[in-house]
C-alpha cells in the first residue's frame, strides 16, 4: 500500500518566508498527482521532502500509512527521476538500470538480467543496453532514468521536472509515454513541473502552488473551469486569462471595452459599485463575423482595434488594447505588482478561429460569452463565485 | 541533504583536519619559546616561555643575511618569471599557433625536472665564470622551476578571462586601450598576483640550490642557512635557534598564504600545479 | 605595455571564426612566437643547457679535486652505477618512499576533500588551516618532525610511552618520520586538487544513488570515485614525480644514514660531497631518465588527460 499523505508540511530555511507553508495533500494509491507552479513555489522542495532528501521543519509525511519523517531515503523505497536524469556516466545503460539491484546485494545475477530485460523491453531500450549515457539522445536518457526507477519496484514514483530539458516536440511525445506507463503500472506518482500543459494532461489531480502555499487541488477540468483564485486562473490555460477591471452598475457588468449583461441570479451574488476583477479566457472571445447566429445573442459584441494579430495555423491570436479610466488602471497596476502577475497590461489577448480574416491594425467586431466570465476580489484574488460552472 | 546527527561526526572530522594541519606548526612555535636547557626536557610545551632563541637568531648575521638573501633572490626570480610568463601566457590564451602545446608541455616537463641533476654542472660552470655564491648564481637556476610554474598558472588564469568583453566594450564605444584597461586588466591582475604569490612561495622553498651553489652568507638563502645553523655556540643544541628562525621565516609566509587563500586555492586547482 | 596594445589590436582583428586570410594567421603566429620566445629560450637555457652538460660530464671520469686527471670513459660511469648495489638500494628506498607517501596522501587527501566538501559551517576555517602546511618550507617541516621524534628534544616518545626508542637509529623508523613529514606537508595540496575534482561530480548523482539505496561507502566507491578518475590520475602523476625526487627531508633528518638515502640524495652526495662530478652526473642523468620514464608511463599507459582534469576550466 503506497498512498502518500502530507499533513501541514512546513519547510523553513532560517528566518523569513518558509519555502513550504502548511501544505496538506493526499495522494491515493495508484494516483498521479501533479505539483505545479512557477519557480520557487516550493514544489520541488515538497517532492524532496517526500523523498527524504530534505528534512521536514514541521508536519507529517506518511508513506503507506506510516510516518516517514525520520526515515532515510533508502528505507522509504521510493524511486525518483531527476530533472537531469542523474544517469551514472561511467556505467552502461544496463549497469545504470541494474545499479539499485546491485546496491541491494540480494539479487542473483540471472534475476538481475531478467528484470533488466523486462524493463528494457517495456521502455524500448533493449538495443541500447551496452551504450553509455553520453551516447544517448535526450529521450533515450529519460527512458533509462525511468527504467532505473521501475526496476526497483518502488512503492511510489517521484518525478522532478523530467521533461524540462527536452525540446517541445520530444516533450509532448515523452509526456504521453509517461502517462501510458503510469496507467499501466498503476504506481502512485507525484510529478513536479512548471508547465501547466503537462500538469493538465498528466494529472489525475493537480495541485497548484504559489510561494509555498497550496492554492488549489483538483482535477484538471475543475482547475480550468472553477479556479479558486486569480493566481490559479491566470496560471492554468494558455494564453493566460485576461484580467480586466469591472464594476457592476445598473444591472450589468461594465468593462473598459464593453458592457455585458449577466443573468440575474449571478449578478445578485456580486457586490455592486465596487471595483472587481473580471477574468475572461482568450478562447472565449471570437470574431463576431464567424459566430453562429444562433449562439450570438447569448454573448456581447464590441468594437475593437486590433494592435497585433498572430496567425499560428491552428488559431489566430489578436492583441487588443483598451482604455481603462486612470484611477482604475493605477489601482490595477498596483494590484499587479502585489499579486506579482503579468496579466495586467491594459490589452486583451484573444484567440480567434484560424479562419478569421482579422489582421494587424484592423478595426473589428469581437464577441464573447459573458457568462463564462469569472469574477475575483481585487484585494484577496479569490474567486467570488467559485462554485458556478458555466458550460457552453 | 539531511544533516541532523551526521553533522556532528563531520564537525569532529573537521576539527581533526585542523589539528592535523596545525600541530607541527604549534610544536615549532613551542620549541622556539623554550629555554635552551628546556629543549631536552622531552615535553611539548615550554616550562618557561622565553624569547632567548629569538634573540640569538636575530644576533646571528648568518640568519639575518639569509633572510635578506631569500627575500631578494626569490623576489627577483619571481619578477623575471612573471614578466616572461605573462607574455607567453597571453599568447597561449589568446592566439592560435602550432607551438602552443609544445610550450605548455615543455613547461610541464621542466617543472617535473629533478633539480639535483643540474647541480653538478651548475657548480662547475658557476665556479668557472664567477657566479658561485652570488644572487644571480641562484636566480638563474631558480628560473628552472619558477618560470614553468608561472607559465602554467598564468595561462590557466588567462584562459578563463572572457576576452570577448574587450570587443564588447569596443562596440560600446571604448578605444582599444580603454577596453583593455577597464575590462581585461582588472581580470588579469588577480591572476598575475596569484601566480606571483605561488611562484614566490616556490622560490622561497628552495633548498638544493641553496646548499650547493653558495658557501657564505653572501647568497645563502634561509632553508640552506637553517641546515647549517649551530645556535648561539658550538655547544648548545641548535634546536631552539633553528625553531625560532623557522618561526620567523614561516610567520610572514603563512600570513601571506592566509590573506590570499582564496586566490591561492583558485590558482592551485585551476592549474593542477606542483605543490 | 605597448606590445599588448599591439597584440590586442592584432588579435581582436583576427578574432572572427570565419576562415581568416592566411597572412592574418601567419601574422598571429609570428606574434605568438615573439611573445613566447623569451620564456621558451630562458627555460631551455636554464635547464637544457646544464642538463646536456651533465650528460657530457657523465661521460668522463672527473673529480673536481683533481681536474687535470679528467679522462673520457664513455658509458663507464653508467656501468659503475648500474652495477652498484648502493644504487639499487637507493632506488628501492626511493620507490618505497614514493609509494608510501603517494598512497597515504591520496587516502588522506580524499578524506580531507570529503570533509571540506560536506561541512557547511566552518569550511573556510578548515580550508585556510589546510593551506598552512603548504606555506611551510619543506626544510622547516623536516626540522619540526625531526625534533618531535628526536631522542633529545622530542615529545613523541614521552606521549606514547616509547621510552628511549631512537627513531633515527633504525631504517624503518627513520623512513616513517621522513614519510610523515612529506605526507604532512603535501596532503593539503592533494586534498585541494581532489576537492576540485569532487566538486565536479554533480550532486544529483549522489542524490540518485541515495534514492537507489546506496550507503555512504557505496556512494563513494561506486559513484564518486569513478567519476573523479581524471582528477585522481593527474594528482597521482604530479605527486609521484614529485615524491620520487625527495631530498630535503632526508638531508635534514638522517643525511641518508640508516639506508634512507634516495636517488636524489645519492646524486647530491656524489656530486657535492665527494666531488665525483662524473659519477654524480651519471646518477643525475639516470635520475632524470627515471622521472621521464614514470611520466611517460603514466600519460601513455593510464591515458592521463592533463587538460581535462583541472578543477576550474
Amino acid at each position: 500500500m503506497s498512498a502518500i499523505a502530507l499533513s501541514h508540511i512546513v519547510k523553513r530555511y532560517g528566518e523569513g518566508q518558509p519555502a513550504v507553508d502548511d501544505v496538506t495533500l493526499d495522494v491515493a494509491d495508484g494516483e498521479l498527482v501533479v505539483l505545479v507552479g512557477p519557480s520557487g513555489c516550493g514544489k520541488s522542495t515538497i517532492l524532496r521532502m517526500i523523498a527524504g532528501l530534505e528534512d521536514v521543519t514541521s508536519g507529517e509525511v506518511r508513506i503507506g500509512g506510516e510516518i516517514a519523517n525520520e526515515q532515510s531515503p533508502r528505507d522509504r523505497r521510493l524511486a525518483m527521476v531527476f530533472q537531469n536524469y542523474a544517469l551514472y556516466p561511467h556505467l552502461s545503460v544496463f549497469e545504470n538500470i541494474a545499479f539499485p539491484l546491485r546496491i541491494a546485494g540480494k539479487h542473483r545475477e540471472e534475476e538481475i538480467h531478467r528484470r533488466i530485460d523486462e524493463v528494457a523491453a517495456l521502455l524500448e531500450l533493449s538495443e541500447l543496453l551496452d551504450r553509455r549515457p553520453a551516447q544517448l539522445s535526450g529521450g533515450q536518457r529519460q527512458r533509462v532514468a525511468m527504467g532505473r526507477a521501475i526496476v526497483r519496484e518502488a512503492r511510489a514514483f517521484l518525478f522532478d521536472e523530467p521533461l524540462s530539458n527536452l525540446d517541445a516536440k520530444l516533450r509532448a511525445q515523452m509526456r504521453t509515454e509517461i502517462a501510458r506507463l503510469q496507467r499501466r503500472l498503476r504506481v502512485t506518482t507525484v510529478y513536479v513541473t512548471h508547465d501547466q500543459v503537462e500538469a493538465m494532461t498528466l494529472g489525475d489531480r493537480v495541485a497548484v502552488l504559489r510561494k509555498g502555499v497550496l492554492q488549489q487541488v483538483d482535477r484538471p477540468r475543475e482547475l480550468y473551469e472553477r479556479p479558486a483564485n486569480m493566481f490559479v486562473a491566470g496560471f492554468i490555460g494558455s494564453p493566460a486569462m485576461n484580467f480586466v477591471p469591472a464594476t457592476i452598475e445598473d444591472g450589468s457588468v461594465r468593462l473598459p471595452f464593453a458592457t455585458a449583461r449577466l443573468p440575474g441570479e449571478l449578478l445578485q451574488r456580486l457586490p455592486a459599485r465596487r471595483l472587481l476583477i473580471a477574468g475572461i479566457r482568450p478562447e472565449h472571445f471570437e470574431d463576431a463575423a464567424l459566430v453562429n447566429p444562433a449562439v450570438r445573442p447569448r454573448g456581447t459584441t464590441f468594437d475593437a482595434s486590433v494592435d497585433v494579430a498572430e496567425w499560428v495555423g491552428s488559431e489566430q491570436l489578436a492583441y487588443v488594447p483598451y482604455e481603462a479610466p486612470s484611477e482604475v488602471s493605477t489601482s490595477v497596476r498596483s494590484l499587479a505588482r502585489e499579486l506579482d502577475s503579468e496579466a495586467f497590461r491594459t490589452q486583451l489577448v484573444v484567440s480567434l478561429d484560424a479562419a478569421s480574416s482579422i489582421r494587424s491594425g484592423d478595426r473589428a467586431e469581437l464577441w464573447f460569452d459573458a457568462r463564462r466570465m469569472h469574477f475575483f476580489d481585487p484585494r484577496s484574488g479569490d474567486n467570488l463565485m467559485p462554485d458556478v460552472v458555466v458550460s457552453a | 541533504m539531511r544533516s541532523a546527527g551526521r553533522g556532528a561526526s563531520w564537525a569532529v572530522a573537521a576539527i581533526a583536519v585542523v589539528a592535523y594541519a596545525l600541530l607541527p606548526v604549534v610544536w615549532m612555535v613551542s620549541l622556539s619559546f623554550k629555554r635552551v636547557d628546556d629543549l631536552s626536557a622531552r615535553r611539548f610545551w615550554p616550562d618557561v616561555w622565553t624569547l632567548d632563541s629569538y634573540r640569538t637568531v636575530f644576533r646571528t648575521p648568518l640568519f639575518t643575511s639569509a633572510l635578506r638573501n631569500s627575500i631578494g633572490i626569490s623576489f627577483i626570480a619571481t619578477a623575471i618569471s612573471i614578466a616572461l610568463a605573462t607574455f607567453a601566457a597571453y599568447a597561449i590564451a589568446r592566439l592560435d599557433f602550432r607551438g602552443k602545446r609544445l610550450v605548455l608541455t615543455m613547461a610541464l616537463a621542466v617543472a617535473m625536472f629533478p633539480v639535483v641533476s643540474i647541480v653538478g654542472p651548475l657548480f662547475d660552470i658557476w665556479r668557472t665564470i664567477g657566479l658561485y655564491d652570488t644572487w644571480i648564481g641562484l636566480v638563474v637556476p631558480y628560473m628552472s622551476f619558477t618560470l614553468p610554474l608561472a607559465i602554467w598558472v598564468l595561462s590557466a588564469f588567462f584562459r578563463q578571462i572572457p576576452w570577448e568583453r574587450e570587443q564588447a566594450a569596443q562596440m560600446d564605444g571604448a578605444t582599444r586601450w580603454q577596453a583593455f584597461r577597464k575590462v581585461i586588466l582588472p581580470l588579469a591582475i588577480p591572476g598575475v598576483v596569484t601566480a606571483a604569490i605561488l611562484t614566490f612561495l616556490f622560490a622561497w622553498n628552495d633548498f638544493v640550490f641553496g646548499i650547493s651553489l653558495t658557501s657564505t652568507d653572501r647568497a645563502r638563502p634561509v632553508p640552506a642557512a637553517l641546515a647549517f645553523f649551530t645556535g648561539a655556540s658550538q655547544f648548545q643544541h641548535p634546536a631552539g635557534a633553528i625553531s625560532a628562525a623557522a618561526v620567523v621565516v614561516t610567520v610572514p609566509v603563512v600570513v601571506l598564504v592566509l590573506v590570499f587563500q582564496r586566490r591561492i586555492v583558485a590558482g592551485l586547482t585551476s592549474g593542477a600545479v606542483k605543490g | 605595455m605597448a606590445t599588448s596594445t599591439d597584440t590586442v589590436e592584432r588579435s581582436s582583428a583576427a578574432r572572427p571564426r570565419a576562415p581568416r586570410p592566411p597572412d592574418r594567421a601567419r601574422a598571429e603566429r609570428r606574434l605568438a612566437w615573439k611573445l613566447t620566445a623569451p620564456a621558451f629560450v630562458v627555460m631551455l637555457l636554464v635547464t637544457a643547457y646544464p642538463m646536456l652538460n651533465a650528460v657530457w660530464l657523465s661521460l668522463f671520469s672527473y673529480r673536481l679535486t683533481d681536474p687535470g686527471a679528467r679522462e673520457l670513459v664513455g658509458l663507464g660511469n653508467y656501468a659503475v652505477v648500474l652495477t652498484d648495489a648502493l644504487w639499487w638500494r637507493d632506488v628501492r628506498t626511493t620507490v618505497l618512499i614514493t609509494a608510501i607517501t603517494v598512497a597515504a596522501e591520496l587516502v588522506l587527501g580524499m578524506a580531507f576533500a570529503l570533509v571540506m566538501h560536506r561541512i557547511a559551517f566552518g569550511r573556510r576555517v578548515v580550508r585556510t588551516s589546510i593551506l598552512v602546511p603548504y606555506g611551510i618550507v619543506t626544510v622547516v617541516s623536516a626540522f619540526a618532525w625531526r625534533y618531535a621524534f628526536a631522542l633529545d628534544t622530542g615529545f613523541v616518545n614521552a606521549w606514547f610511552g616509547l621510552g628511549d626508542f631512537a627513531w633515527f637509529s633504525h631504517r624503518w623508523s627513520s623512513l616513517f618520520v621522513i614519510c610523515a613529514s612529506e605526507i604532512w606537508k603535501t596532503t593539503p595540496f592533494m586534498s585541494l586538487l581532489l576537492l576540485a575534482g569532487l566538486a565536479q561530480v554533480p550532486d544529483e548523482l549522489q542524490e540518485a544513488a541515495v534514492m537507489d539505496g546506496a550507503t555512504g561507502w557505496q556512494r563513494l566507491a561506486r559513484v564518486t570515485l569513478p567519476n573523479m578518475k581524471a582528477t585522481i590520475m593527474v594528482a597521482v602523476l604530479f605527486r609521484t614525480l614529485d615524491a620520487y625526487r625527495v631530498f630535503d627531508s632526508i638531508f635534514v633528518m638522517t643525511a641518508g644514514a640508516q639506508d634512507t638515502e634516495s636517488v636524489s640524495f645519492l646524486a647530491y652526495r656524489q656530486t657535492m660531497s665527494r666531488t665525483a662530478l662524473g659519477l654524480g652526473s651519471a646518477v643525475s642523468v639516470l635520475l632524470f631518465l627515471s622521472v621521464v620514464l614514470v611520466a611517460v608511463v603514466f600519460i601513455k599507459a593510464f591515458k592521463v588527460d592533463l587538460g581535462g582534469a583541472r578543477g576550474a576550466r
